[in-house]
Formats: structure tokens, sequence, C-alpha cells
């Protein structure tokens, strides 16, 4: 039974009590029309027009004409309800449903048709969607007209709608001790009403079902509440749960029956694991769609519990060097891919490139990853899509705060309630530490300090629920990173990288987010941002300095069309004017090597103000075919003011449930994906003008299957073929591929563990002009295995480890050439082509451990978090002498540990 | 320390300016300081920049750094200017017309490669090139105007690119190397019995002369030289004592400094900050000796920004074998200008 075939509708007519309240045109209706001969008179308590204290309505002319004589008497009839379809639950109540029946009391006006022509809330639920749901199913009401001698006039009648919440269900197994693989038959699972503890009298009997052969069993219908259940078997300990039943939900619970003297193994759950699902989630618009949920972010081990960093672990993700933050997905260059904070773009992912995300963890509710074949309602990028969503601010009505200190940083967090406004707020800053150790290596390097390495972030949200259908929120984060030095010891090889040093990079965003779900059929979301970046970077007499306000905005609106067809319509808005100064060498081009020194050429210079303006349209339509299936056309215009060209990127997926139970899904899509060239390279100077969009046809297919509710499993291989990519100076020469195959094991996260075992296998190859050999792609990687896991112990503690064993990165090896007089310097024979060698494996254990400590008003936390616990001498590249006649590889991080410390109330 | 050190340069990739800054270089070879082979340390013109058609004469800095000098180092010179090679390349200078076109942006070799690729490997060089420390050219006269316009170059400019090889036997094409791509080494060192001499015994070096129709550039001048606070005298040079210890991180840790004249930080036409200040040159100096360590290969002294740097002083630690040596400073700025000098060293 479907759910809202499972809900219970129905109404009372208002035939006895909701007399019709009047006729149409009532009093002067009455007057007018003179009784025929035939009609038969008004029934008694039939209606006749009344005032608001039930009083016969009466026309007053003359109020000294004497009272005319009462007017004979006409037979009236009530409407009659012919045709109700009743109201069916609102979706969006099943996750807040009240667990009370509630009702909508209506007025309606039947036209002389017998249709419903106008339809009032008398009474409302207090509900908003119920209220809507009965108006809605109210229309479409058909009835019998109401009769005034025998015509059909117009009446008024009272409807009454019920809501009572849905039937839930419990399901699940139950197993012969704690081995979790014995199911145990014939076990006897009672369930009561809470605090009931024997049937009394007029209350709900308890209902006791059996465990089937296989361990499973199922208790359908029951009524939101709390409840007690119950599980009996001979030779086995009676557990007891308490169980708190949400409206339409299915509760899955995996129940261990002790042995009578068993003991739980140590690390164990002492009481059952319960799972809870609500069945019926959409699956996404995506082919592949991961979701990193906040303690996966926070418990990565290796990654100091930084959120963004644990996006490297997953399939498809390359490892970067060292502790460098790129993101490199599926063989596409870094900044093939874009990162939004709640739909709007941001510059800088992470503090100086790699020490720690702009956005703290604590602040976000999760991140989603799109590592191709995304949604059209993305764009402008030909690699990944990472959006991170930024969580609201409690709503429990207390103040809670946060305190962290670990080796990087220290950082704040504030939130609650705004007094009874029903806004909620949280703020937050970070301000490193950096400076406080790097400020003596730098300075007994020989480097003049002024400031040393020091970044800062900082958020603030105002969000307040509306109604229970609208969201607003503001948002305003920021990110600051600067250093200043001077630089004494020249370079042999680069004798320009000296003097004086600084950089200064940064953005503010100001977003405000809006979300109205106007009904189960339409819902629209809303956000705009405004903000600055700035870039500016100095060294010797080089210097780059980029300001640009940036203006972003996303509308979309969803309609469900038809049954099983939802429509997607949105605008993507960018647009960026900008100040740039520039003095800098001309770089070489891909795989031309350098001429030498960076002033070994006279420098370019540029000053230059102007706009990015890229505004994008996009389409798309869910199609819901038949039961398992699901297809999703999209279309996406894109507009690029910089190089005037328009960008057609038609994309389509599709996945295909093969089994129900367990879930097995085969999946895939193919579509076009743009990315306009980057400002340097439509630049006359540095550039080429007269670009046009580098290009990529993304390919998936994958299978995936849910093997219970906690794993998953899944293959998915892509292909990209890419094509019009911009060569630096040279134009849309440049072609290549990626390809590969992602493999995930994950264990989603439940009240003791989660974890997950990835492997990539991938090749990304590059020509760089058509007269070019093809190479491989600069972070082009084989093989990524990574395997990772925590569990909580107990009493506080949990422990984690992170293995990764990956492909080396590759490198261009240099040999002995020229020494050019000018400089000073031995230039380099680049290998040709470039990349064209590779680094050994990389293989690195990190451990994590944490502690918690919780006391009556806060809790305290500490972690450990080791990264190359073995002290792995992984190589990160090759390092040269002078005249690169000898060289050796350059290790990485050595056994590193990092301490932190958190106070939460 | 040696630990901090490794975390340090496994952050910087990150940081990529901090690179400079971190010492990240490899710890165990020998420092570019340190003379032990054939080398060439510096070239200068006595017009760095020249006009077109102006004769340049051109010195060259070489040095045998080898203990074995038992074949004699020799200075060549390529006898062509190559004129406005694509993209500046030093490369193009020897890239086969043909095959230079390369991605796109195609344009002509270097002209006057004085037909090098014609030339047959095996063939010994030596008789076509003329030998010694100088060598003069002349600006070609369209230097300037044959050269392509950049956009982005505040005036028009053209480069002579010279080639010269210091080598311990004499010189020989060599074959083409498909791995190195367009970077082409077309001639190498051979000793009398035909052997391909390793790189401690040649150095191919070139250097650019840019041509302005009015922009000029002259070199640094030096100042005044110091050890350990006091002015050297540099017909006497400078006496010390051997170091004694085995250590040779104990070693006493002796100041050397030096001075480039105030008028030698010449303001730098073209070079403007974002505010459209003009700006003057970068001056350092590059340090090398064949006995002793130098704590580094190169010192700043005029920052473009910051002007004069403080501090510039470079740190020496004498051998602990007595014995005379050199110390040589280069002086550079950062427009092809340069100055050297050659200082004794009296190790007692």
């Amino acid at each position: 039974m479907s759910l809202a075939q499972r809900l219970r509708r129905s109404f009372r007519q208002g035939g006895t009590w909701a007399l019709a309240l009047g006729l149409a045109l009532a009093s002067n209706s009455a007057h007018a029309q003179q009784p025929k001969k035939d009609e038969p008179p008004p029934q008694s308590g039939s209606s006749v027009p009344r005032g608001a204290s039930g009083a016969v309505l009466v026309p007053k002319d003359d109020p000294n004409a004497p009272p005319p004589p009462p007017p004979p008497p006409v037979a009236v009839t009530p409407p009659v309800l012919t045709r109700d379809d009743g109201a069916a639950y609102p979706a969006e109540m099943l996750a807040k449903a009240p667990r009370e029946t509630v009702d909508v009391k209506l007025v309606l006006v039947v036209d002389p048709a017998g249709k419903v022509t106008r339809v009032d809330v008398e009474k409302g639920s207090g509900y908003e969607p119920f209220d809507r749901a009965a108006v809605e199913a109210a229309r479409k009401l058909v009835y019998e007209p109401a009769k005034r001698g025998g015509s059909p006039v117009a009446a008024k009648v009272r409807h009454t709608y019920e809501f009572a919440p849905p039937k839930s269900r419990i399901v699940g197994k139950v197993f012969d001790g704690t081995s979790r693989t014995r199911p145990l038959a014939q076990a006897t699972l009672t369930l009561r009403a809470a605090g009931a503890e024997a049937p009394a009298a007029g209350s709900a009997p308890a209902r006791k079902v059996a465990s089937g052969a296989d361990g499973s069993f199922r208790i359908d219908d029951i009524e939101a509440g709390k409840y007690k259940l119950i599980v009996t078997a001979d030779g086995h300990e009676t557990q007891e749960y308490d169980e708190d039943i949400e409206p339409g939900t299915e509760r899955d619970m995996r129940i261990d029956a002790r042995r009578t003297g068993e003991t739980p193994k140590p690390g164990q759950p002492e009481g059952p694991v319960e799972e809870v699902t609500v069945k019926g989630e959409k699956p996404p618009r995506e082919v592949t769609k991961r979701t990193l949920e906040q303690r996966e972010m926070s418990r990565i081990p290796g990654t100091n519990g930084d959120a963004l960093r644990s996006l490297q672990n997953l399939p498809g993700v390359a490892r970067p060097p060292g502790l460098v933050g790129l993101l490199i997905i599926r063989g596409s260059a870094p900044q093939d891919t874009n990162v939004f904070v709640d739909g709007a773009l941001i510059p800088l992912v992470y503090h100086f490139g790699g020490l720690s995300s702009v956005v703290p963890t604590e602040m976000l509710d999760k991140i989603d990853f799109y590592p191709g074949n995304f949604s059209a309602q993305y764009g402008r990028v030909m690699g990944g899509i990472v959006d991170v969503g930024v969580r609201d601010p409690k709503k429990d009505g207390k103040i809670h705060g946060l305190a962290q200190v670990d080796l990087i940083d220290a950082r704040v967090h504030a939130e609650g309630p705004v007094l009874n406004t029903g806004w909620n707020f949280a703020v937050a800053g970070r301000r490193s530490y950096v400076d406080v150790w790097l400020k003596p290596v730098l300075t007994a390097s020989g480097a003049g300090v002024s400031t040393a390495p020091v970044y800062y972030d900082y958020q603030a949200i105002l969000q307040k629920d509306i109604s229970k259908n609208q969201n607003f929120r503001l948002f305003f984060f920021g990110s600051d990173d600067r250093l200043d030095i001077l630089i004494k010891s020249v370079n042999a090889s680069e004798p320009s990288l000296a003097g004086g040093l600084s950089a200064h990079t940064g953005f503010w965003r100001m977003q405000g987010r809006y979300k109205n779900k106007f009904s189960d059929e339409t819902e629209l979301k809303l956000m705009a941002a405004v903000g600055q970046d700035f870039l500016d970077f100095t060294i010797g007499d080089n210097f780059f300095k980029l300001t640009s306000q940036v203006i972003t905005s996303r509308v979309e609106l969803s309609q469900k069309v038809a049954p099983g067809l939802i429509l997607n319509t949105g605008l993507d808005m960018l647009y960026v004017p900008y100040r740039v100064d520039v003095r800098l060498p001309s770089p070489p081009r891909p795989g031309e090597p350098p001429s030498g020194p960076q002033f070994s050429r006279p420098p370019l210079n540029v000053g230059d103000s102007d706009a990015l303006y890229r505004p994008a349209l996009y389409s798309e339509l869910e199609i819901v075919p038949w039961k398992g299936g699901r297809v999703v056309p999209g279309m996406r215009v894109d507009y690029a003011k910089d190089t005037r060209s328009w960008d057609l990127s038609p994309r389509v997926s599709a996945r295909q449930d093969l089994t129900t139970s367990p879930r097995t899904s085969l999946k895939g899509g193919i579509g076009v994906f743009s990315q306009p060239p980057q400002p340097q390279e439509t630049n006359p100077v540095f550039g080429r003008v007269g670009l046009v969009s580098n290009r990529a046809l993304h390919y998936g297919l994958g299978v995936e299957r849910e093997v219970n509710r906690n794993v998953e499993i899944g293959v998915e291989g892509f292909y990209k073929q890419l094509d019009h990519l911009v060569t630096q100076s040279a134009g849309n020469v440049g072609t290549g591929r990626a390809f590969g195959l992602e493999t995930l094991l994950r264990y989603k996260p439940d009240e003791r563990f989660f974890g997950w075992l990835a492997y990539t296998l991938s090749r990304s190859v590059r020509r760089d002009s058509p007269g070019e050999p093809e190479r491989l792609a600069r972070f082009d990687q084989t093989h990524i295995l990574t395997v990772l896991g925590s569990y909580r112990l107990g009493r506080g503690w949990e422990l984690g480890a992170r293995f990764r064993l990956v492909s080396g990165s590759l490198f261009t090896p240099n040999q002995y050439g020229f020494f050019d007089e000018n400089a000073g310097a031995n230039l380099p024979l680049q290998q040709y082509p470039n990349f064209g060698s590779r680094l050994p494996l990389f293989h690195q254990l990190d451990i994590r451990v944490d502690k918690t400590w919780q006391f009556k008003q806060w809790r305290l936390s500490a972690y450990l978090d080791v990264q190359n616990t073995y002290n792995q001498g992984n190589v990160e590249g090759v390092s040269y002498n002078y005249d690169y006649t000898r060289s050796t590889f350059a290790q990485g991080l050595p056994l590193l540990p990092s301490l932190g410390v958190r106070g939460e109330l | 320390m040696r630990r901090l050190t490794r975390l340090l340069c496994a952050v910087v990739p990150l940081l990529p300016l901090l690179v400079i800054a971190s010492s990240c270089g490899p710890g165990d070879f020998d420092p570019q300081s340190k003379l032990a082979s054939v080398r060439i340390l510096a070239s200068k013109a006595d017009k760095p920049y020249a006009k077109p058609g102006e004769a340049v004469h051109l010195e060259v800095l070489s040095v045998d750094g080898r203990a074995d000098k038992s074949r004699p180092m020799k200075m060549y010179w390529l006898p062509f200017v190559c004129e406005n090679p694509r993209n500046d390349a030093y490369y193009a200078c020897f890239a086969p017309a043909a095959s230079d076109a390369g991605a796109g942006d195609a344009s002509d070799a270097g002209r006057g490669n004085a037909g090098l690729g014609l030339l047959r490997p095996g063939v010994d060089l030596t008789p076509f090139l003329k030998t010694g420390p100088t060598y003069d050219i002349t600006v070609p006269k369209d230097a300037v105007t044959s050269h392509r316009v950049v956009p982005g170059a505040d005036v028009a400019y053209g480069v002579a690119i010279v080639f010269n090889v210091a080598c311990a036997g004499h010189l020989e094409i060599i074959p083409a190397d498909p791995s190195t791509g367009q970077q082409q080494v077309p001639l190498a060192c051979f000793d009398e019995n035909e052997n391909q001499l390793d790189p401690s015994q040649y150095v191919i070096g070139f250097t650019r002369v840019y041509a302005y129709d009015e922009r000029t550039n002259t070199n640094p001048v030096f100042d005044r030289f110091t050890f350990e606070g006091s002015p050297i005298d540099l017909t006497k040079g400078i006496d010390m004592d051997r170091c004694t210890t085995d250590k040779r991180r104990d070693c006493p840790e002796l100041k050397i400094d030096v001075a480039v004249t105030e008028a030698s930080w010449e303001q730098n036409p073209g070079d403007k900050d974002a505010d459209g200040n003009e700006r003057k040159e970068q001056v350092w100096a590059a340090y090398f000796a064949n006995v002793g360590q130098l704590s580094g290969d190169a010192r700043l002294l005029y920052d473009p920004v910051r002007g004069k740097v403080d501090g510039s002083e470079i740190k020496y630690q004498a051998p602990n074998e007595a014995g005379d040596g050199s110390l040589w400073i280069v002086a550079h700025d950062n427009r092809g200008g340069a100055t050297w000098v050659e200082i004794p060293l009296h190790v007692h």
C-alpha cells in the first residue's frame, strides 16, 4: 500500500450541520425570483439566508412601511457531494509530521453546475501544507448542485478534510548471539506503547510477531509514538528497546539476541544497532554524486579534520604532492574543477594553497562531490564540482560555543538564537599559528621577515525559517592570507626570485539564500552573492595585482509538470569587474622549455580593467518513465563575454534499478562540458585573443549496489574526450583523453564505524598541438588506492587509520645544458616530451586517535593525528645540483604528529 | 633541524615563494660557489644595452678549477651572432629551420647560426673558432626592427645572442638528441682521442646583448670590499689562518662583504609598480672560491622596491690546508650588466 493510500482520508459533508449558508445572491435573488407554482415549499431546517446570528435576512427598503407579507415557502435542497478523490498527505510533512490527526475546515462555493468555484479556509490546521493540500483537493470536488424550487442555484457549503499521520513500520533481523551471522528464528517480538507495562484497558493491545527462518521480522501499520520492543527467545536474555517511531518511516533494526550469560565482545555495542531509513529518497540528478557527512569530514586520519582535504580520499581524486591542496579529478587539471560554498563560487579552497580549508569543518553540513557528468545546473568547468553545504545554526534555543587549538591554527565558534526573533546566528573565526614557528626558520635561512605567513578566515550566518516551507539565510564569509619577507640569499638557478617577496590573497562573500517550496509540485531556490577577490603578489621587480568584485546568482525553479516528470529551470550568473596590473616575464608554452631565468627576457606589462560576464541558462527534466528508472536530460547555454562565444552543453544521465532489495542500479551518462579560457589565456599580452572554450565530452557507465543499509559498493568507468584545449599563446589546438575505472566499497557512518576502500585505475594524456606527440598529463596517476576507517571504541575514544598506495607523481628529468652568462645560472635540458618519468610508488599510513570527555554543560575533546606513521621516505620530487649533473630524490613529509584540543558548549 | 627542513620542504610547494627562502636545495651537492671543474662564471658587455649597428665588446670570466690541468682549458667563441630567435629562446638558435615552426607561433630561427646545422658530426670545429676571453660583435642594424612586436613590452627591442665554450679539449658537432626536443646542444667537447668529455671538462655558455633604440644600461661598479669588517686591499688579497678543526661546521665563519656604488643602482625604465611609480634595478653579487667554503652562492645588494639591502655579507670558512687560492665576486644587475673582481686568498 502506498503512502498516499495509507493516509486516512475522510471528510464530513455539511449536510446536517453545514447546511447551505446561503445561496448565491441569497436575499436579492430570493426576492427577485417569484416562486413557481410547482416548486416545493422550503424544507424545515433547510437553508435560507440568515445573518450571523442565524436570523433570516430581510431587506429593509422602507423602515416605516408595514412589514410585507411573508413570502411563500420555497423548497431548497443543499448540494450533494458526488465525487471526492481525497486529499493527499503532503510529502514535505512526512519528515515533520504531527503525531495527531489534524483537520482543515473549508467553506466552498458550489456553482449551479455543481463545480467548486471558490474555496476558503475557515479553520486551518496550523500547518500550511495541510491547508494547501485540502484546498487543492476541494477544488476537484463534484456536487449535485443545490436547488431552489427545483432549479440549480449556487450555494455555500462547509467541508472538512482530516489528515491522519501515516503509519510506520519496523523491519529487521534477529541474530543469534553477537555473531551477526546466524539468524535467530522464532524469536518473539512484542511491541507495545511506552508506559503500558501491561495492556491497559482502552489502550491499543500489544502486537506480537515472530522472526522467520532467516531471522527477519516485520511489524506494519504502527502509529507514530513511543514504544517498547521486547525480544524474547528461548535460551536468550530478554531484551527491551525503546523506540520513538516517527510517522511514515520504516525502521530497520538488527538485534543481537544475547544468549543467556553471553557478554558483548570488546568494541561491540551493548544495545542493538538501530538504523533508521525513510524509504523513497530521491536519487541524484547526476550519474555520480558522493556525499561526505560531518563525521567523515572531521575524522578522516591524516587530514587534521579538514573537510575539503577529506575529498582527496574519494575515488577519482588524485593525490596531490606534499600538502598541496589541489583537487585533481579524473585526470583533469586543478583549474578544471570549481568549488562552491552553498552555490557561490569561491576562488580559494585552501590557505596558502594547502594548509587548511578556508571554511572550517564545524560550519559544514556536508560536501557534495561530482567527479564528472554533473548536472546542467553546473557549468564553466570540464573537470568536477565540489559543493560545500554550510549548515544552519542550531535551533534548539540554546547558545552553543566552540574553541579549538591545534599546531596550525586556533578557532572559535558560537551559535544560537537571536533573542526571541525567530532568527538564529552563527559566528566563527580562525587565525593561524604558522608565523610563530615559521618566522624563526625563515630568519635562520637568511630572510628578513616583516610578516611571517599568517592566515585568517571568518564566517557569520543569520538564518530564519520564515515558514515551514520558506527558509532565508545570510552568510558572510571570507579568507585572508599574507606574508612579507625579504630574501637576501639569491638562488643560483633563478636570481630574480630574490628580494622583496610579499603575497596577499583572499576573498569575502556576502551571500543570501532563499528557498520556498510553494507546493509539492513547485519549489524555488534563490542564491545571490557579492564579494571581492584580491591577489597581490610581488617578488623582486615582478608583480601581479588583481582586485575583482564578484557578483554571482543562481535561481532555480523546480516544477512537477506531470506524474514522474519534473522540470528544473535555472539561471546561473557570474559577473566579475576586475582591475589587474602585472609585470611578469612571458611564460613558456606547454611543452616548451623556458628560455632562461625570469629576467632573461624583458618583462611584459599589463594594466587592464574589464569585466568577466558569464551568464548561463539551463533546463533539466527529471523523468521517471517506469518503476526504478530515471532519465535526466538537460541543456545548458553559456555565454562568455570575454570570448564573445556561446556554449551549448547538452547532457543526459540515466539510472535503472535492477533489483530493489538490496538495491542494485545501473547508471550512466553522457554530456558536453565547456570551460571558458582562463583570463590570462585570452589576454593579448600573455595569451592569445580569439579563443573559444575548452570542451570535454564525458561518458560514464557504472553500477552500484547497496549490500545492506550501511554497505554499498560501486564500480564506474569513465571516459573524457577533450578538445579545443587552450595551449598557451597557440590557441585552441590542444586535445586529450582521460579514462579510468573507479571502485568504492563504503561503510556509511553508523553509531560506531565508518570507512571505505577506494581504488581508481586511470590514464590521462594530452597533445598540446597537432604536431606534438601525445604525452601524459601532468597529474596522471595510474593507481590510487585508499583504505580508511574510524571506529568508536566507547568511553569517548575513537581510533582511525588511513592507508594510501598511489602511483608516483610525474616529473620531467633535467640534464646538463647551457650556462646563461647574464644570469650566472646553469640551464637544464629538459626531457621531451615533458612529464615522461614517474617518481617511485607512494605509500603512507596515518593514524588518528580522538578522546572526548563529556561533562554536564560542556564537552572536551582532543585528538592526535599522526601522518606517515611508519616514517616512509616518500618521494615528492627531484633535486638537482647547480649544473644538473647530479640529482637526488626529494622526500616528503616525515612522521608528523599533530595535536588538537577542543572545548564545546 | 634536518627533520624540520624536510617538513618545510614538503610544505613549500604550496608556498612556492618559500622555496627560495627555505634552503630546500640538495644538501650533499657541491654548491655553485665551489670551483672544482671547468667553469664559466660570467660575461659582460661594454654596452649591456646597445643601439642597432653599435659595436659591442664582450668579455667572459672562465676558471679552470680542476685539480688536473694537464689538458688545458680554452675559451672558444662560436663565430656567429644569433639575432632575434623565436621567443628570444637561446635554443632556437640551433633549431633547424624546417622544424622551427613549433606550436603555432612560427617565426624564423635566429638569423646567423652560420649554418651550424649543415656541419656533420665528427668535424673538429677548432680551426673555425676564435679563442680567448674576449669577442667583438656588431649589433645588426635591423636588430630592433626585425624583432617581432611583443605585446606588453614597453618599447621595441631586439636581441643578439653569442655562444662561447670553455673546453679542455676541442669541439665537435654532435647528432641531435631526440629526448630533449627543441633544446638541442649541437656540439660537445672531445679529447685528443675523440672521447667526449664529461661536464666537468666543458661549459657551453651564451650571453645576450639587448638592442634598444634609446635605452641604455651600464655595468655595476664596485665601491668597496670588506673582510671581517675591514677593507680589502685587492692587490694583496686576504690573509687568514687555515681551519684546524676536523668538522667543517666548527670552522670559524669569516664575513666577506661587497658594495657597489649607489650610481650602479640605476633606474629601470619601463619597470613601474602598480601605482605607476618607476623603479630601479635589482643588483646582486655572486661569490666563487677555489679554496675554502662559502655559506651561499649569491647575496642581494639592491632590491627594486626596498633599496639597499642591509646584512648582505656572506660567510667564508677557510680550508684545512694552507695554500693560496682565489675568491671571485661577480656583481650582476637584472638588465644584463655585470662586473667582477678576483681576490687572492692566502691561507696560512
